[in-house]
């Protein structure tokens, strides 16, 4: 390949973008190293050129998620990486309450808005499901820890959503 | 029910054996390992000193140690620590998000619960590069490393 003639003011060398056609189709991490998808689209604000945001395509079953540019920490030519872990990972893992009990899966999540933040996430158990504030989260890692022992969620088990 | 008992300590609050095996053992990331399946008591002076886990069908057990033990409650087991050797066939990518393979061993120093080094193999036939742990920036679930790729090649030749 030729040498490529390069055209600038004194803008950021070329060395230091990214190369959109790479980026499009690889890999989309997540904080915890998870493999969320892959870079579906690439949108660009159109007056400033910045990049403003990537559709992920997750597989064949599950929609795509379009994730703003402040979730995000650094794009390279083979991953794009993000600097939260997005709502969508924790569908479908195990709750379990403080003292070990398990109390379902999550199969839905409430966010304020579309940001990250969550507000409940909505548990079922075989016909069950029932609505758990965020705040009663202790730790959501492999699966959700909650802070209340069994009993203290009977409460938000009986009321159905 | 009432049961008459020989003993200076008070028996009624003490678990069981019954109380721990066959409970689940959860990791303080909330991640599943196992059933207890054992209680290991020290032969001199009958402490409670460990449990062994079955971590299921065609896998080998391990067991933990009480010092990792954070609480015995009613339903489970939770550990204090994420069990390092649960790191093996997680996905390593270096700090640009490039693919370095699955990690396939698990070095400890000694027989505690620190990592010493990752073994990671790319594809079926790749060449194993062994990364000292110090290069290891995360681990959740997958490991993220702090150095480039090319660093980490480098390393494994000189």
């Amino acid at each position: 390949m030729g040498e490529l003639d390069i055209m600038q003011k004194s803008d950021v060398s070329i060395n230091k973008t990214v190369n959109f056609r790479k980026l499009l189709g690889s890999r989309v991490i997540s904080t915890d190293g998870l493999v969320v998808g892959r870079v579906k689209e690439i949108r660009v604000d159109p007056k400033s050129m910045d990049l403003r945001g990537i559709v992920v395509s997750r597989g064949f079953f599950k929609p795509p998620i379009y994730i703003g540019r402040s979730y995000f920490e650094k794009v390279s030519d083979d991953a794009a990486i993000l600097g939260i872990d997005p709502f969508v990972l924790l569908i479908g893992k195990r709750v379990i309450t403080l003292d070990g009990r398990n109390v379902g899966k999550i199969k839905q999540i409430m966010r304020s808005d579309d940001s990250n933040d969550i507000e409940s996430i909505v548990v079922g158990k075989l016909f069950k499901k029932f609505n758990i504030p965020a705040d009663n989260i202790k730790l959501a890692g492999k699966s959700i820890i909650l802070k209340l022992s069994y009993d203290g969620t009977k409460k938000y088990i009986q009321q159905r959503s | 029910m009432a049961q008459k008992s020989i003993s200076s300590k008070d028996l009624d609050n003490a678990l069981t054996s019954d109380d721990i095996l066959g409970k689940e053992i959860i990791d303080s990331g909330g991640g599943f390992i196992g059933v207890a399946e054992k209680v290991f008591i020290d032969p001199k002076d009958f402490d409670f000193i460990g449990v062994g886990i079955d971590k299921g069908f065609l896998k080998k057990g391990l067991a933990i140690g009480r010092n990792y033990i954070d609480k015995i409650t009613e339903y489970a087991v939770f550990l204090n620590i994420i069990v390092s050797l649960e790191i093996r066939g997680m996905r390593v990518f270096d700090s640009d998000g490039k693919d370095l393979g699955v990690v396939s061993d698990v070095e400890l120093t000694g027989n505690t619960n620190k990592i010493n080094a990752l073994g990671v193999k790319q594809g079926l036939f790749g060449k194993k590069i062994i990364i000292p742990y110090n290069y290891v920036e995360k681990v959740g679930d997958g490991v993220i490393l702090n150095v480039a790729k090319k660093d980490v090649l480098g390393l494994k030749n000189g």
